[in-house]
């Protein structure tokens, strides 16, 4: 049984349908990526499995249980953490109590404090923020933040984290730093869903690849497949390219 | 601990004005306290905050006229009456953010003014509610300060416990708070709630104390504003903050009178409100705090 499947789900805002029915499942200690063109639906659907959205239609399971229609603080609390495209930590507050949120409020009948202080100094470790343990978040810059973004996801003792968009706007060594923590976060036994537009990534650490757009599911496979589908090449560089 | 000494004992030397102005002090202490919970922390700027003491003061003085209680009761039944007003009013209310939740605030406060005026058979409208004065103010002097003392202390076990750190978490990203495990909608009623306690109560002390409230005075303004401007002036969302706020604005406002009598203090708070919004937004506090490490989790 999939650790998270989405059957049929759609998603209108008014007339426009930004997800129209798409089914998925994400088996456990899988890496999975949805990419596809700006405006594909990939956010939204993220959004929908957090429960930001409720879904016009459809229904998400995770780990057998239906979840579309809970609040986001309860998705998390089943085992579901997201990062923000664009990072939002608590802009007042230590790279250290950011994480400690996550950690006091984002388990399962919530942390005590005795537990969830070693906690957070153990991923600040394993992110390498030793350095910044006590800086505001306000001070971060865009890596760092992208970083803590991980780290209070990690917090929540998730088991599946979504991760949206977390190395775009990163550059090759921060791309290659951050990857290799999410293939040592899959090793530990946590599953990844992410949103990437930055396609080497995505194709490096990826086992499977759904492909969204305008909302429609095209394609699903191996990064292999993926490359060569038509269909993809066609919705990122037009008809007539792949023949070029 | 020596202040506290002091202030427990001075009743017995202190002349009738000094006790007044002590009295006020703590009063607006407590006031700017339970605004810091709503406000400073939670970050729901709140221009209403008065509305909990006049529905305080009106359950109180109601009932202690025209039932005959005991106003230890009537003054805590105050606390009941507006902690549910803020349970009721909060649910709907608090899902608005920013400028909305401040002016729907103000909005409510100006409704209860209007009830106060027209619901006649119960608070005999705009001739007020009078009561046959007590004879010491030293009772009043010290219910208001333990008021204060129990608003300062709520306020310091807040700003370390794992309840204020969610009310933080919402004021710095709602939708984050929200995505990290907090129940948003929970924490900001029980803030809300918690932040209409001690005006409640006091509103009922306060009314005994004058003998008299109308709608004007039990539902004014200048409350609202006191709390705001002793919080933003000392640093609101810290413990210390509104104490110093309410030190100086109360200093401020006593000795302006004094010089210049009347209403002239009034429009020096509101220059100073200016002001601090442009060139002090974090208050005076935020001069001590240092850039580095400033939550109080982070220490080791």
């Amino acid at each position: 049984m999939p650790l998270l499947r989405g059957e049929r789900i759609r998603k209108d805002f008014g007339g426009l349908r930004a997800v129209d029915d798409v089914d998925f499942h994400i088996n456990k200690g899988e890496i999975v990526g949805l990419v596809g063109p700006n405006g594909a639906g990939k956010t939204t659907l993220f959004n929908v499995v957090s429960g930001y959205y409720q879904p016009t239609a459809g229904k998400v399971h995770f780990d057998g249980e239906e979840i579309q229609g809970l609040q986001p603080y309860q998705v998390c609390r089943k085992g579901i953490a997201r990062t923000f495209q664009v990072p939002r930590p608590l802009l007042k507050l230590s790279v250290f109590t950011n994480i400690l949120v996550g950690c006091l409020f984002g388990r399962p009948g919530g942390g005590g404090e005795t537990d969830c202080r070693p906690e957070a100094e153990r991923i600040i470790d394993f992110l390498d923020m030793g350095a910044y343990r006590n800086t505001l978040a306000e001070n971060l810059n865009v890596a760092q933040r992208k970083t803590l973004e991980i780290g209070r996801a990690l917090a929540t003792a998730p088991r599946l984290i979504l991760l949206d968009e977390v190395v775009a706007g990163l550059n090759p060594t921060e791309t290659e730093g951050l990857m290799t923590k999410i293939q040592q976060i899959r090793d530990s036994g946590i599953t990844l869903f992410f949103v990437e537009h930055v396609m080497r990534a995505i194709m490096s650490v990826s086992d499977r690849i759904y492909v969204l757009n305008f909302g429609k599911r095209i394609a699903e496979g191996s990064p292999e497949q993926i490359a060569s589908n038509p269909d993809v090449i066609e919705a990122y560089l037009g008809r007539g390219a792949h023949s070029a | 601990m020596l202040l506290l000494l002091v202030l427990a004992i001075l009743p017995l030397f202190a002349d009738r004005y000094v006790l007044h102005i002590l009295l006020l002090f703590f009063l607006y202490v407590a006031l700017a306290e339970s605004w810091n919970l709503i406000s400073g922390f939670t970050g729901r700027v709140n221009f209403g905050h008065v509305t909990f003491l006049g529905i305080g003061a009106y359950t109180s003085m109601i009932l202690l006229k025209d039932y005959g209680w005991s106003p230890f009761y009537t003054c805590l039944l105050g606390g009941v009456f507006a902690v549910i007003a803020a349970v009721v009013v909060g649910y709907p209310l608090l899902r608005l953010r920013g400028p909305y939740f401040a002016i729907s605030m103000l909005s409510l406060s100006f409704i209860f003014t209007g009830l106060a005026y027209n619901l006649s058979d119960l608070t005999e409208g705009g001739r007020g509610i009078s009561v046959p004065p007590f004879t010491s103010k030293i009772p009043f002097y010290y219910f208001m300060l333990i008021g204060a003392i129990v608003a300062v202390g709520s306020i310091y076990k807040i700003s370390r416990s794992k309840f204020g750190l969610g009310l933080i978490s919402i004021r710095e990203d709602e939708e984050v708070a929200d995505s990290l495990g907090i129940n948003t909608t929970l924490y900001k009623i029980l803030a809300f709630a918690g932040s209409a306690v001690l005006p409640g109560i006091l509103g009922g002390i306060y009314g005994y104390y004058m003998s008299y409230i109308d709608p004007h005075a039990a539902f004014s303004f200048s409350f609202t504003l006191n709390s705001i401007v002793m919080c933003l002036l000392g640093g609101s969302g810290t413990v210390l903050g509104p104490i110093i706020g309410a030190v100086i604005l109360r200093g401020m406002s006593e000795y302006v009178s004094f010089l210049i009598p009347g209403e002239f203090y009034k429009l020096l708070i509101g220059a100073l409100f200016i002001v601090l919004i442009i060139y002090l937004p974090g208050g005076i506090m935020s001069l001590f705090s240092k850039k580095e490490g400033g939550d109080a989790f982070a220490k080791r």
